[in-house]
């Protein structure tokens, strides 16, 4: 069990080494995808809270990405010149606050209602920031101040990432961690065991808004120009979904495996099949749900037992995850 | 409470938070209770008063508003009118997890395990959130959810995944889940259903040492002998409403009572319950009607099967002829159900054959083995709950091309059971455990079978409900449908089957008339607890 600790550790410890010397290496164009990838898996990492461990699939989580982004802008080119960092946590607070609000009446709703929900409160966002024009300068958008070094966005991100795996990490070890797979797996077996239901989907949801903001602030930041067609795009949404998905739902470093694969794969594709791009991409994506449908982390942790037990890799394994979603 | 050796020693009284109400004195007390959905009053004015320290044992037929009174009182559901008093307070408006902290906890009746998490987690969030969970961390719940493994013998279990248990573990997990919320007050819903007499006896046993560790507790169970054995008092329910209350040998002498759920054969078995010698299942062994040795109509040959790796049935064989009842049983984990799954294709056979009239279908589609006339009536029922009885018959006869003689059935189906054309147009997943049963049974029938494999037909169901779904499956058979049945209760299975075979381990060990394997020293001792 110790020695575990220690190779997990060490492998964690690695990989982080990785990431921070890594603008050192590539080209300031390659560090833009890597920025992008840290992105996605932020909100990935949000989408995760509700989604992959309180079994809420929300479907508008690009809503507080765009809100993110606007609270972000408007503060730094507004009256005070906010500085960055207090205007990204601000936007992420917001959303919080907003997210807690309309969480209460949606989350109500079983599966597919929530689902339906959550894209309408997504539409109507964007509709919001379409034709407020006194404040979001409608659809011309916003231009945030320029700043173009590459490096800053990248370590602000993975800044980010790595304290999203460590708030994870506490929170799923914590009650609240307990109570959110409760609620997954049965809400009326969870209310009676003493779950304040609404109080911890609420927390869920909450913090799966306050990380899609903090992804949309920073990409506002680095992108200039804000506008509503680019920031309230379902892309977003569905992105971090897939990325969770070929992570591993309800996993502390699924949605960061899974976005760096997504991310990658797309760029790949992006350069080999420039016409047929969507095509090849949801291909792949299909593969992995209909091969991987519990995602990547799940497949390792059972290799791993095996391995460990000393029967060495077994096709089981990979069976057995196949099977997990399958209708026989 | 002594449950936790583990514990801080005396800083919890026996009783818990409510030590300060004495033994014998009220704990709960539910006023005019009263439940609507719809039109339909599934409980009536229901006054019931649950005392400090007692089993209270809780009868009524199948839909008399058991559960629902459960569910009301827990918070699930909010009764229509009515108060509810736990020790003293008035928990009629508060949410379900407050009342669960309050030190009120319950099982679920169709099992809610947390089924992605380990055993212990399982637990754990019940020792976590109830009523000492503001007290514990996650580590310290951890540590108490494994006493309360250790204590309901499911530590062996602790650290698989809550989808691997069978179906007595996952009871004795609900149970775990509840005790580990230290409550003063466990409604238990069914617990033991689906048990065998060896496995009730421990789940007795266990069921009254919990109580005398202090813990009140109210139990709803059709199993007679054991709710006959444990209850301080018993309550009946019927159709809502509270028709007697009492000493249970008082209780099972009520000529209301024997009416409404117990039926005259069960009467005198549940008198009896007490003492076990009293009882002589061959005095009331009721002779079926001789058939004429009909052809072979299933046969199966030297079957294995199981699922992935793990092999259940070995080297089975079993024949089953035209017009017969052959009954199937043996113990929980048997087999019973894998065979039948395997007869029906849902799961694919290792190795062997089964033929159906003279036609070979080992491996063959399900979708052909029902077109063949093997119609599977499963276990748990499986019905659409969101489609009405009417809708649940019509997919039966999915695979029938003759559409004129489908309004015929339905109404040859309505004949059989009455019940089922009164609820037509209701939806099958509101409807009591009998007569969810009845439509099954009524789904299965409409594809018009040649074969109906039954699994599990009494489970969870009232002795009188029991009663009138076998005479049903008799007079089915008279009509000429041919019937394999899986049964848990040996006794009443044999007594309405020509042949029976008994499946031990996944192995078959004898095969008799079944007059004499209800007569056989050893099948009474294994299976019927004599």
């Amino acid at each position: 069990m110790n020695r575990r600790r220690v190779v997990t550790w060490a492998l964690l410890a690695l990989g982080l080494a990785a990431l921070v010397l890594l603008p050192r290496f590539v080209t300031s164009y390659k560090l833009l995808t890597y920025t992008r990838l840290l992105l996605l898996a932020l909100m990935a990492q949000g989408w995760n809270f509700i989604g992959g461990y309180t079994g809420y699939a929300s479907f508008g989580n690009v809503a507080y990405f765009g809100i993110g982004a606007y609270t972000t802008g408007l503060l730094m080119i507004g009256k005070w010149h906010v500085p960055f960092f207090p205007s990204l946590f601000a936007g992420a607070a917001l959303c919080a606050i907003l997210a807690a609000l309309l969480g209460l009446p949606i989350l109500r709703l079983k599966g597919h209602y929530f689902a339906i929900a959550t894209l309408g409160v997504a539409e109507a966002s964007r509709q919001i920031a379409d034709t407020w024009d006194s404040v979001t300068a409608g659809s011309t958008g916003i231009d945030l101040p320029l700043k173009t070094e590459g490096e800053f966005f990248y370590y602000t991100a993975l800044a980010l990432v790595v304290g999203g795996i460590a708030v994870t990490a506490l929170l799923v070890r914590s009650k609240v961690g307990y109570a959110w797979v409760a609620i997954r797996e049965d809400q009326d077996a969870a209310r009676m065991l003493g779950i304040a239901t609404t109080r911890y989907k609420t927390l869920a949801y909450s913090l799966s808004a306050a990380f899609s903001a903090l992804a949309g602030g920073v990409t506002a930041y680095q992108n200039i120009h804000v506008t509503p067609t680019d920031f309230f795009k379902l892309d977003y949404t569905l992105q971090s979904i897939i990325a969770v998905v070929i992570g591993g739902t309800g996993t502390v470093l699924g949605p960061l495996i899974g976005a760096g694969i997504y991310q990658l794969l797309s760029t790949y594709v992006w350069t080999k099949f420039i016409e047929l791009h969507p095509t090849v991409l949801g291909i792949l994506i299909i593969f992995f749900v209909v091969f991987l449908p519990r995602g990547l982390v799940p497949l390792f942790r059972a290799t791993r037992r095996t391995v460990q037990t000393g029967r060495g890799f077994h096709w089981r394994d990979l069976f057995a995850n196949i099977r997990a979603h399958r209708v026989t | 409470m002594s449950v936790e050796p583990g514990g801080a020693p005396g800083n919890v009284a026996p009783g818990g938070a409510h030590a300060n109400i004495a033994p014998g004195e009220p704990l709960l007390v539910a006023t005019g209770i009263t439940k609507r959905f719809g039109g339909l009053a599934a409980l009536d004015n229901v006054d019931l008063t649950i005392r400090k320290g007692e089993i209270l044992g809780v009868l009524g037929p199948n839909g008399a508003g058991k559960t629902t009174f459960v569910n009301c009182i827990s918070g699930l559901e909010k009764p229509t009118s009515g108060r509810i008093l736990f020790a003293g307070q008035d928990i009629t408006p508060m949410p379900s997890f407050r009342i669960g902290r309050l030190g009120l906890a319950r099982t679920f009746q169709v099992v809610k395990p947390l089924r992605q998490l380990t055993v212990l987690d399982n637990v754990a969030v019940g020792a976590m959130f109830g009523r000492r969970g503001g007290e514990r961390t996650a580590g310290q719940a951890r540590a108490r959810a494994a006493e309360v493994l250790e204590r309901v013998g499911l530590a062996p279990r602790a650290k698989h995944s809550a989808n691997d248990l069978t179906i007595p573990d996952l009871k004795r997990l609900e149970l775990a889940k509840a005790l580990a919320m230290d409550p003063d007050l466990i409604f238990l819903d069914e617990v033991m259903a689906g048990l065998n007499p060896v496995e009730i006896e421990g789940a007795m046993e266990l069921i009254q040492s919990i109580n005398r560790e202090g813990v009140t507790l109210f139990v709803i169970e059709h199993v007679m002998k054991a709710i006959m054995g444990i209850s301080d008092r018993l309550v009946v329910l019927h159709f809502g409403k509270k028709i007697a209350e009492g000493e249970p040998a008082k209780i099972v002498e009520d000529p209301q009572v024997i009416e409404a759920y117990l039926g005259e054969r069960f009467a005198r078995r549940a008198q009896g319950a007490g003492r076990k010698e009293a009882l002589t299942p061959g005095g009331e062994f009721r002779k079926p009607p001789e058939i004429a040795a009909g052809e072979t109509l299933l046969e199966v040959k030297d079957l294995s099967s199981g699922y992935g790796d793990v092999q259940i049935l070995w080297d089975v064989s079993l024949e089953v002829k035209k017009g017969e009842v052959v009954a199937l049983i043996g113990a929980n984990g048997a087999g019973k159900t894998t065979l039948l799954y395997t007869i029906s294709q849902l799961l694919r056979p290792f190795s062997g054959s089964i033929r159906f009239a003279g036609e070979d279908i080992t491996n063959a589609s399900t979708d052909r083995v029902s077109g063949a006339g093997i119609v599977h009536v499963p276990q748990g029922r499986r019905l659409f709950p969101g489609l009405t009885i009417r809708e649940n018959l019509l997919q039966g006869t999915y695979q029938r091309t003759d559409a004129k003689k489908v309004d015929e059935d339905l109404e040859w189906v309505y004949g059989l059971m009455p019940r089922l054309k009164e609820r037509t147009n209701q939806l099958a997943g509101r409807l009591s455990g009998g007569e969810q049963q009845m439509c099954a049974i009524g789904r299965g029938l409409m594809a018009r079978p040649r074969l109906l494999l039954i699994d599990e037909l009494s489970l969870g169901l009232a002795p009188l409900v029991v009663d009138r779904l076998l005479e049903l499956i008799s007079h089915i058979n008279q009509q000429g449908t041919t019937v394999l049945l899986v049964e848990q209760d040996v006794q009443v299975a044999l007594e309405h089957a020509h042949r029976g075979y008994v499946l031990e381990t996944g192995r078959i060990v004898q095969s008799s008339p079944a007059a004499e394997l209800l007569e056989d020293p050893r099948i009474r001792q294994a299976y019927l607890g004599l």
